[in-house]
């Protein structure tokens, strides 16, 4: 379990804090989607919970050893797909062979999939890819690992329409039990459905931190007439389809599909 | 935990080297070239005969000494460019992310920056010399390989020792030994330090800095009444070297400073962030 306990973290030279008396738990066996505007600090949450930034206050632990450390113990059951990564220029049979010994789980069934998956091969040249392919390439990698952590920033940039469905149907096929992956992003449909916990940032604090099951006990996401529009709507934006609607699910009330972007606006227009 | 693990380390090592090769391989080319071109320019270029003498072997000895300083300040370079892995942002995330301990990725950099370095650069002479050394008949010059000059100039001469006249001419090799293994080892540690702390133009940045120390010292130095002159080392032919005491603490203290500033600079290490100031690495 990853644990960050009452953080504050600012970077040198600005004033204002990213964090401030931050803290949060991130348990096994979910898919976090760990939303926010801009510049509320997902990336800086990541990289706190990787270990790549230091907290001012507080602790961000891993299984009971602080992350900052960044000793090989933690960082094994680690990996960070950032949104921009540096490949070296060699085959990515290579690469996986330079870097199987430092991960005890590897899986080369998992890379062979997860590349099949992709349309890729092995022996393809890191160097000579696109930047779409590189980062399928590194996301296979990524999921090959078998780290019980693995945290993605923003991992749909780049990638093209058909690549969006395949990265989805990889990460639910190489989910397991122990593991736990955080996925920050803004483009929220490409990841709505493999999600079981929202995560949504704002500045120095968490405006919601809760699992899909929750939400969807708690709210329903449906398409209304101007008629239809009653007490029990807690948010609406019109949409070409009538408007697109939040509202309280009553007891007896079907459940509904989780709507992102309607539910991110929610929270954070009427915060 | 085990804060290093040979094992681990060695996996580290390979890894690193393997997946950079492309760069050392540029950086081989690249003091080739130079070192190549430096060489016929200093052996081949204009008459060899000077007012009746035949100077070609002096010529070649001046373009040893040249690789030789290109070996040092190639050394140097290599000091401040240990941490090229932190360049940017990307590069640090990568390797910071590493699943080796602070230790052994730390020592894997001065390996490289050091060890690595000194290899490539090494090769690279000797196939410019060679190279060099085998064109020289189609120039009409005798073939002077200068290898055998560059090795005797950077290793030392342990003979030397054997072959003292007395204990005080071995005293004399090994004092000078250590005092010039201290030097080199301190300078190393010094733009060790500096690549480790400065984010961008380390080398000129070390440089500058130890340029404004050394005026500083100077400057208190020359303030400072000493009572009387101190001469660390000084030589009669009938006491033969005397090694003033100040000498030995000096010595000392270089040892000392060395490992205080290679100590620093892994610390600085350790303490490295993804993001950081955009000048230091702090």
């Amino acid at each position: 379990m990853i644990n960050v306990e009452n953080i504050s973290f600012k970077y040198k030279g600005q004033k204002a804090l990213v964090f401030d008396g931050f803290s949060l738990q991130l348990e096994e066996n979910r898919i976090y989607g760990l939303l926010g505007k801009n510049g509320t600090g997902k990336s800086t949450l990541l990289y706190l919970l990787t270990g790549l930034l230091r907290p001012a206050k507080g602790v961000v632990s891993c299984d009971g050893i602080a992350t900052s450390k960044r000793q090989p113990e933690i960082l094994r059951d680690m990996f960070l797909v950032t949104e921009e990564f540096d490949l070296p220029p060699i085959r990515l049979s290579e690469f996986a062979d330079l870097n199987r010994p430092f991960y005890p789980k590897f899986s080369d069934e998992v890379l062979d999939s997860c590349l099949k998956d992709f349309e890729l091969d092995r022996h393809v040249k890191l160097n000579e890819l696109s930047m779409g392919q590189r980062k399928k390439a590194f996301m296979s990698f990524a999921l090959a690992t078998n780290t019980k952590y693995l945290f993605m920033d923003e991992p749909t940039n780049g990638l093209d329409i058909p690549s969006k469905s395949q990265f989805r149907k990889v990460i639910a096929q190489h989910m397991t039990e122990d593991r736990t992956i955080i996925i920050s992003t803004h483009q929220v449909h490409d990841v709505e459905q493999l999600l079981d916990h929202i995560l949504i940032l704002d500045q120095r604090s968490m405006l919601l931190n809760a699992s899909v099951q929750e939400i969807t006990d708690k709210y329903t996401f449906e398409y209304r007439a101007p008629q239809e529009m009653d007490d029990t709507v807690l948010y609406a934006e019109p949409t070409l389809q009538g408007n697109a609607v939040i509202a309280e699910r009553k007891a007896g009330d079907a459940e509904t599909q989780i709507n992102l972007e309607l539910l991110f606006n929610f929270k954070t227009q009427t915060k | 935990m085990k804060n290093f693990d040979f094992h681990r380390f060695a996996l580290t090592f390979k890894s690193q080297l393997l997946m950079g090769r492309n760069f050392w391989l540029r950086l081989f080319l690249i003091f080739f070239l130079v070192l190549f071109f430096m060489e016929m320019l200093m052996t081949e270029v204009g008459e060899v005969i000077y007012n009746g003498q035949d100077i070609y072997k002096m010529r070649v000895d001046n373009a040893v000494n040249f690789s030789i300083t290109f070996f040092v300040f190639s050394m140097l370079f290599g000091a401040t460019g240990i941490f090229s892995v932190l360049k940017d942002t990307r590069k640090r995330i990568a390797y910071l992310m590493f699943p080796a301990s602070n230790l052994e990725k730390y020592i894997n950099c001065w390996i490289m920056s050091t060890v690595v370095v000194a290899i490539v650069t090494f090769v690279a002479f000797f196939c410019a010399d060679t190279i060099r050394t085998l064109m020289a008949p189609a120039f009409g010059r005798e073939m002077i390989w200068g290898v055998p000059s560059f090795l005797s100039h950077i290793t030392p001469d342990f003979h030397a020792t054997v072959t003292a006249p007395n204990v005080e001419k071995v005293q004399q090799w090994w004092l000078g030994f250590f005092f010039a293994i201290g030097t080199i080892l301190y300078f190393h540690s010094l733009y060790m330090l500096g690549g480790t702390a400065f984010r961008r133009q380390q080398f000129l940045m070390t440089t500058l800095f130890i340029v404004l120390c050394f005026i500083i010292i100077v400057n208190v130095l020359h303030h400072i009444d000493f009572e009387g002159n101190i001469n660390l080392l000084s030589y009669d032919e009938q006491n033969g070297l005397q090694v003033h005491p100040a000498m030995y603490v000096i010595m000392v203290c270089l040892y000392l400073l060395t490992c205080f500033n290679y100590w620093l600079s892994y610390r600085i290490f350790c303490r490295v962030q993804a993001i950081n100031n955009k000048w230091l690495n702090v």
